[in-house]
């Protein structure tokens, strides 16, 4: 990842260096385009942030006052927010602590069967050469594009009535071995740092081939992992359809659906509640998010950048 | 990346360390010979080429295959099956559906709701794509642009991801509470005169509440594009505009004659999986609006296939009709296989990097060898 942002950042030097005169003079004549320039950036990302504002001031409210605020006002934060939190724990029948662990047990454990089994394909794909791997590495990009929803009943199907795994996780989880789209992501970036050299010398000193995979090939390919374990979670954390189906059971829900608890439940019309709710399930997002956010953004460019 | 490299050494010299007393007895059997008969003209080692390292590829492959192979593709031939018969609730899973050819796509065909539906979601979908894909052009153009220097080029981008990674049901529930009357959005724009007491985001009007869940979608999804767009740019090679600028060729020129034209196949990508994506739309109209047919009067402007789908085999009334869903997931088969079938037959070799072995590529590679 680091080398892929290394790349970016000697190409966009390059192509500051020898800053052209038209460059120059349209700096020099134009610094108000700088201005406006900046200026929508800004607003666009007020855009971007002002619904989760919205959610954080929201949260440090009561009902009454978020009813009763308008105009500028309602932006201004209050100071109810630990009485919120007491109360959103207080409720009966939501079990936000244990679908916290759920969702974390979920996420996780779909994200390391998806990375690990997603870098073996693309190693499988990108290493060895065998009959009929053209038409493989195109089933793989055909099932990236064809829409999973397509096969929502069958899917219930054998979950639920084949294998019988209505309100657990597994049926949630062991699907995560195929993700074509990290295959996908994981191949192009293999094929850029994979080197034969490495690969060959570990035969000569007698590796196995799934041993090289484990202890060398891995290790190479962290930062891709990373990138891919950040997608794999998030998607993971907020699937919402595959639970809505085969988990009934509260004590098993994972955040997306206790959202639609939020909605459903006629006695949850306390808007402040709802509100601090929603930030407790978003929070654990924006923490992950702001944490690795270098390696989401240049992630999203790895599948992008084609010479 | 120093750092890494060195953990990276550190690591093969324990595997050669590790893995020695296991070589020696492959040693052993090639000591004392003369390993020069054993060198092909290139000076390769033909023991090394004899062993077959092919099966591997196939090992490595297959727990991939396995999986997708029963929980991808076994559900799409189900649902395409059962679309053939009668399965319903009456039926049941328990084995007395018939076939029935292709009387639910006939159902289906001259059944409004799915046009409708299928009306709504590519509506909202264009309503969304056209300015996010405008947006996302203009701000991959400023962030990777020498002409203008935006201070915090990084947190923008950072910023602009950001709605991308929020929980949809949570995005849902948020903007259905902003947008209720006395929410925040809709007191700050009638406190600005923008809308009138009457006015709603409802499905009751069928512009609003379709505009309204193109913009989510668009806050969601533009970062995103954005993001695939600047690094399409920055892959693009300066000589290209060297070589115009020589040519006297000015800058708005050069980004409508070589910037777009370079980035189609990133466009095309961007394009098709977000129109397969946006065909599958699912929880922001199900949670912002109910999803169900009945829910608004009759009222169907916000209802999507996915909606449709879902309703029909999984309906609060347990009425079930799987065969019928599974028609229904027919015709969106066929509308994904058309469009992917487009992208690889024209876009596939740019957008997806398969190659087809053409003899200038050939050319290339030799003389990249011979090198």
């Amino acid at each position: 990842m680091e080398d892929i942002m290394a790349v970016n950042n000697e190409r966009i030097s390059a192509q500051n260096a020898p800053m052209p005169d038209d460059v120059k003079k349209i700096r020099k004549s134009f610094p108000i385009w700088n201005v406006i320039l900046t200026v929508l950036c800004i607003l666009t990302a007020i855009m971007c942030l002002l619904p989760l504002y919205v959610m954080f001031i929201n949260a440090s409210k009561s009902t009454t006052q978020i009813q009763t605020t308008v105009g500028m006002n309602a932006f201004v934060p209050g100071a109810e927010f630990i009485n919120n939190l007491k109360g959103v724990f207080a409720i009966e029948d939501f079990p936000i602590i244990r679908s916290f662990f759920n969702s974390l047990w979920l996420a996780g454990a779909s994200t390391v069967l998806c990375v690990y089994f997603s870098m073996l394909t693309a190693f499988g794909f990108v290493a060895y050469e065998f009959k009929g791997k053209k038409f493989l590495y195109t089933v793989v990009l055909v099932a990236m594009i064809v829409p999973t929803q397509l096969g929502m009943i069958g899917w219930y199907r054998l979950i639920a009535v084949i294998l019988g795994l209505t309100n657990t996780y597994a049926g949630l989880i062991i699907p995560s071995v195929a993700a074509p789209t990290t295959v996908f992501f994981l191949k192009q970036y293999l094929e850029t740092t994979y080197s034969k050299e490495i690969i060959e010398a570990a035969r000569i000193d007698g590796s196995q081939e799934f041993m090289t995979f484990n202890r060398i090939v891995i290790p190479l390919s962290i930062p891709a992992m990373a990138t891919m374990a950040i997608f794999s979670f998030v998607y993971s954390w907020n699937n919402y359809m595959g639970p809505l189906m085969i988990i009934d059971d509260t004590n098993k829900y994972t955040f997306p659906l206790l959202v639609q608890i939020l909605k459903a439940n006629p006695k949850f019309q306390d808007l402040a509640l709802i509100y601090t709710s929603l930030l407790l399930i978003t929070l654990p997002l924006l923490i992950v998010y702001l944490a690795f956010s270098k390696y989401i953004v240049g992630g999203v460019a790895i599948g992008g950048v084609k010479e | 990346m120093e750092k890494t490299n060195l953990q990276n050494e550190s690591f093969i010299s324990n595997e050669s360390g590790f893995a020695a007393e296991e070589s020696s007895v492959a040693n052993a059997a090639f000591s004392g010979e003369d390993n020069s008969k054993y060198l092909n003209k290139k000076g390769e080692d033909i023991r090394l080429k004899s062993v077959s390292y092919s099966k591997y590829g196939y090992i490595f492959i297959a727990p991939f295959f396995l999986a997708f192979i029963i929980f991808q593709l076994y559900p799409i031939i189900y649902s395409l099956a059962i679309s053939l018969t009668d399965l319903s609730y009456a039926t049941d899973f328990a084995g007395t559906s018939q076939f029935i050819a292709f009387e639910n796509y006939a159902f289906i065909f001259h059944h409004a709701a799915f046009w409708s539906s299928l009306v709504n979601t590519i509506l909202i979908w264009s309503i969304n794509f056209v300015p996010q894909l405008v947006a996302a052009y203009l701000f991959a153009a400023i962030f990777s642009s020498a002409m203008f220097k935006i201070k915090g080029t990084g947190a923008f981008k950072v910023i602009y991801y950001l709605p991308n990674i929020i929980t949809a049901t949570s995005v849902a529930l948020l903007f259905k509470q902003m947008g209720e009357k006395s929410g925040i959005l809709w007191d700050t724009m009638k406190s600005v005169g923008l809308i009138n007491d009457a006015w709603s985001f409802g499905t009751a009007n069928p512009i609003n509440a379709r505009v309204y869940i193109a913009f989510i979608q668009f806050w969601r999804y533009f970062g995103y594009t954005m993001i695939t767009l600047v690094a399409g740019m920055l892959g693009i090679n300066p000589t290209y505009y060297e070589a115009a600028t020589i040519d006297g060729a000015g800058r708005v020129k050069m980004f409508f004659s070589i910037t777009i034209p370079l980035l189609k196949p990133i466009t095309l990508y961007t394009l098709v999986t977000s129109l397969v994506g946006g065909l599958q739309m699912f929880e922001i109209p199900f949670l912002m609006y109910d999803g169900k047919p009945t829910a608004h009067n009759g009222s169907l402007t916000t209802f999507t296939v996915a909606c449709y789908i879902y309703n029909l085999a999984f309906p609060s009334n347990g009425e079930y009709h799987y065969g019928r869903a599974g028609a229904a997931s027919g015709y969106l088969f066929i509308i994904s296989a058309i469009l992917s079938f487009i992208t690889f037959k024209f876009f596939g070799k740019e957008a997806f990097g398969i190659d087809k072995p053409d003899k200038e590529k050939k050319k290339k590679l030799k003389t990249a060898k011979g090198v």
